[in-house]
């Protein structure tokens, strides 16, 4: 008998998005600090928020579990209990963690290849860097930080370690589709855990090769 | 009327100390590649920022250290071109001029953009990207830009030197027929002689080691004042004949 597998594939859709619209908000944000702010301690930011990408996810759960589980430093720093860990807002911060990096890196570097006296020229013609920020630097600097969203969203898809620390694994609540491989093994279930094993690779492989034609520029 | 300099700035290996005003005239700053011309554009620009001093155009005041005035570059008042293209590469030339438009009135835009397009030579060219341009074309929009938020000088950092010889000729006119037309002075960097001396109304010479000296090209040709002055004048002169 195959189980249920439509709850945990829109969860981990629905996760996946959230995550990738963070990363497109706060990763794009700290890309563009990090290519253009030349600040005191830029390259240790860099390795901070490239961190999660080279831990091992369940370590990076654990930081999370610590920042905002029941004792965890938002609480005690608000006094009040943030109670989002085994709710699917848990899953979303851990899939964002994990996968932000690969948004940054990529949107890095696609906004260092930007010319910065085209950037300059955008100033001197009466251009702040905010308009300049919209229509220049953006523009230009589009594929890679398109690539860069499509295997953030790619890696928050697939996202465990870290969820299953934060969020739990509890049914019809935050089983997002790795975590249902993973019972679905436990017990057994070999017929679910193939098809969405397949389904996994299939999105995984469209994702990778959308990702390359980005960034070659042939998409 | 015009630019005014006074500056210091401290760069690894390099110190860069310079003083000169130039009028409502067509000045040429000669010099060295490395002797702090280009720095000295940039600075003006707002695109660096001096240690020390003071700059202004007409009566305002754009950077002065000593009152902590530091105007941002979209807010000072010239049009700054460079030898590269830096037209956005996703915009039309039309687009390229109209960015340039901002805070002009919708109904007056189309005007300003028709007018530069004329004296650049650009019709027909409205509609393509930059990199269907040749070098000179590209130069030619990017002149175009800078003129079209009206401004109270242009600033050329060796805008000619990537184009081929006939082009560069061809440039020269251009620049000469812009600033008769719209009135506007000019500063215009650069390194070679026959430039300097074909186009200057008024010479400022980076002669290395601190030393300047501005004056019509005629003056400073008769009477340099330092040997270093006389030698890169003599020693280009004599090229320049060959």
């Amino acid at each position: 008998m195959l189980a249920d597998i439509g709850f945990p594939l829109r969860l981990s859709l629905q996760v996946a998005l959230c995550a990738t619209v963070l990363s497109a908000v706060f990763g794009v944000g700290i890309a563009y600090l990090l290519a253009r702010k030349p600040f005191r301690g830029r390259e240790f930011v860099d390795a901070l928020v490239t961190l999660p990408m080279v831990l091992p996810p369940v370590v990076t759960g654990y930081y999370l579990l610590l920042l905002v589980g029941r004792n965890g430093a938002l609480g005690a720093l608000t006094g009040t209990d943030p109670g989002i860990t085994f709710t699917w807002w848990a899953a979303v911060l851990a899939s964002f963690t994990v996968s932000v990096p690969l948004t940054i890196k990529t949107a890095r570097a696609a906004f260092e290849s930007v010319d910065t006296d085209v950037v300059s020229a955008s100033y001197t013609l009466g251009r702040g860097e905010a308009e300049t920020f919209w229509h220049v630097v953006l523009p230009l600097a589009k594929r890679g930080v398109l690539a860069g969203l499509v295997l953030s969203f790619a890696r928050a898809l697939g996202e465990f370690g870290a969820t299953v620390m934060v969020a739990g694994n509890v049914p019809g609540r935050t089983n997002t589709m790795p975590l249902e491989i993973y019972n679905a093994v436990v017990f057994g279930d070999w017929k679910t855990a193939t098809l969405l094993v397949l389904i996994f690779t299939a999105i995984s492989l469209a994702f990778i090769v959308t990702a390359n034609r980005l960034g070659k520029g042939v998409a | 009327m015009g630019v005014s300099v006074n500056v210091s700035k401290r760069l690894p290996g390099f110190d860069l100390d310079v003083a000169w005003d130039v009028g409502d005239e067509l000045a040429v700053l000669f010099g060295y590649s490395g002797s702090g011309k280009s720095l000295t554009l940039r600075m003006i620009a707002g695109l660096l920022k001096p240690d020390s001093g003071r700059i202004s155009c007409d009566a305002e005041i754009l950077f002065d250290s000593v009152r902590r005035i530091d105007v941002a570059p979209q807010r000072r008042p010239f049009g700054y071109v460079t030898q590269g293209c830096t037209l956005f590469p996703h915009m039309t030339v039309r687009r390229n001029i109209e960015y340039a438009l901002k805070g002009v009135p919708r109904a007056e835009q189309g005007d300003r953009v028709a007018s530069v397009i004329d004296a650049l030579h650009l019709r027909g060219l409205e509609n393509r990207h930059p990199h269907e341009l040749s070098g000179g074309q590209q130069q030619r929009a990017q002149l175009a830009r800078a003129l079209a938020r009206r401004p109270k000088a242009l600033l050329l950092d060796e805008p000619f030197s990537a184009l081929d010889a006939p082009i560069r000729a061809e440039m020269r006119e251009v620049v000469r027929d812009v600033r008769r037309d719209f009135r506007v002075p000019v500063v215009m960097v650069t390194h070679d002689l026959y430039e300097a001396y074909t186009m200057a109304d008024r010479l400022v010479v980076y002669g290395g080691n601190g030393e300047f000296q501005t004056g019509t090209p005629c003056e400073l040709f008769k009477q340099p004042a330092t040997p270093a002055i006389e030698a890169l004048l003599t020693s280009e002169r004599l090229w320049a004949c060959v």
